[in-house]
């Protein structure tokens, strides 16, 4: 007796209803193979060789009051991403358990080479969970930034595929830069001036974007790991002991050790640019 | 030890024991591998046409380039992207999300952190 074939949209609108009442702001699904620009061992199906569909999730951004804090520390500790990837990982379980097909959430920690393990914005992209941004993170039309989390799976799920309008630029962004030659991002975090982020709107599209990602990686991990390198090899070489104190029991090192320490919550720790982007900003604005 | 070469100099990547890169090997490529890889971005990004995009070469394709071993090309672009700044950059990125941080809530949007911390962070 020959197996029947579920209805595909069917099982993929159960798994999208409940990524959504369980906490994604986003949930689509992308086609593994559109990922073309991954190196080897970084490509879908390096990791899931039997790999047909790529679910993206988005969800989990601070919440208006973090936004709105005038304590640049507090967004710098309340990372949020860890919940989209635990949400991911009960979707890959529930794809497995109840319908027998291999599921694989992401891991979103670091793999060899200091690279993640797959390009989540590209896979955010070609899935339509947003759009690039001149500032750098995956934009949402509705929601703005978003964390991310990606389930491989050999569910043969019917694709959504990229979104037709760029979230970036938004027409306020267009407009500043008619008026002054510079967008919110670009201006806050001026490549030129020291910053990361540079590059020219014509015709209401981005060209030429430019942005430092040794800078970037700098301010938003600046209490974390590579902080906590730059320290150690200052320590290590520094000869007076007394000086040696001084870098390993000061604020600066403390706080880094810190945040180590709670690293689930402080991997993000730069939202300048984002926190002046127009699009989704109605989230960020409450009474 | 079988990891001695003839001359007595320790082998490639053993010199503490695991795989760390010769710093003379870093020194003569540092710059180039920085130039090649993601560290400093031009129209990557996907949506762009063909021809303009330049997306950035990955470590295989930089070591075929290079001409040299894939391994030592990891290590020399992720010691290089860690050893562009000092601590004291560290530091300045405090006082930068100080200053963006006020002027955003004197303002929002409207008063957009322009490059000088304000002068209560002076």
């Amino acid at each position: 007796m020959s197996e029947v074939e579920p209805d595909w949209d069917e099982v993929k609108a159960d798994i999208i209803s409940r990524a959504l009442s369980r906490g994604a702001a986003v949930a689509r699904v992308g086609d593994p193979a559109a990922l073309t620009d991954a190196a080897p061992g970084q490509r879908p199906v390096d990791l899931l060789p039997q790999v047909k569909s790529m679910i993206v999730l988005g969800g989990s951004a601070p919440r208006a009051g973090e936004w709105n804090s005038p304590r640049a520390e507090v967004l710098e500790t309340v990372g949020t991403a860890d919940r989209m990837s635990a949400l991911g990982s009960t979707l890959a379980r529930q794809i497995e358990d109840g319908l027998g097909y291999y599921a694989l959430n992401v891991p979103t920690s670091t793999d060899e080479g200091d690279k993640p393990f797959l390009d989540f914005q590209a896979a955010a992209i070609v899935a339509g969970a947003g759009t690039p941004s001149l500032a750098g993170p995956v934009l949402h039309p509705e929601h703005g930034f978003l964390y991310l989390t990606v389930i491989l799976t050999s569910l043969p799920l019917p694709v959504d595929g990229p979104l037709e309008q760029p979230a970036c630029p938004a027409p306020e962004c267009v407009e500043m830069y008619d008026e002054k030659g510079r967008t919110p991002c670009t201006s806050v975090c001026d490549i030129d001036d020291g910053g990361c982020l540079g590059g020219e709107i014509q015709e209401g599209l981005v060209i030429g974007r430019r942005y430092d990602a040794n800078r970037c990686r700098e301010r938003v991990y600046h209490y974390w790991i590579p902080g906590y390198q730059a320290v150690m090899e200052r320590a290590l070489s520094e000869p007076d002991a007394e000086k040696r104190k001084m870098l390993l029991y000061g604020s600066y090192f403390t706080k880094t050790m810190w945040s180590i320490t709670y690293s689930n919550v402080s991997q993000g720790q730069c939202f300048e640019c984002v926190k002046v982007c127009p699009v989704g900003s109605a989230q960020r604005e409450l009474k | 030890m079988s990891d001695q070469t003839n001359n007595d100099e320790p082998a490639r990547g053993e010199l503490s024991g695991f795989h760390v890169v010769d710093p003379e090997l870093y020194r003569r490529h540092r710059a180039k591998i920085v130039q090649m890889s993601n560290s400093h971005q031009v129209n990557i990004n996907e949506f762009l046409p063909d021809g303009v995009r330049q997306r950035a070469m990955t470590d295989a394709e930089i070591a075929e380039e290079l001409g040299l071993d894939l391994r030592d090309v990891t290590e020399m672009r992720v010691v290089a992207e860690h050893d562009e700044f000092p601590i004291e950059e560290y530091e300045a990125s405090a006082r930068f999300k100080d200053a963006a941080a006020a002027s955003y809530r004197q303002g929002g949007v409207k008063n957009l952190y322009r490059g000088n911390p304000p002068p209560t962070r002076q």
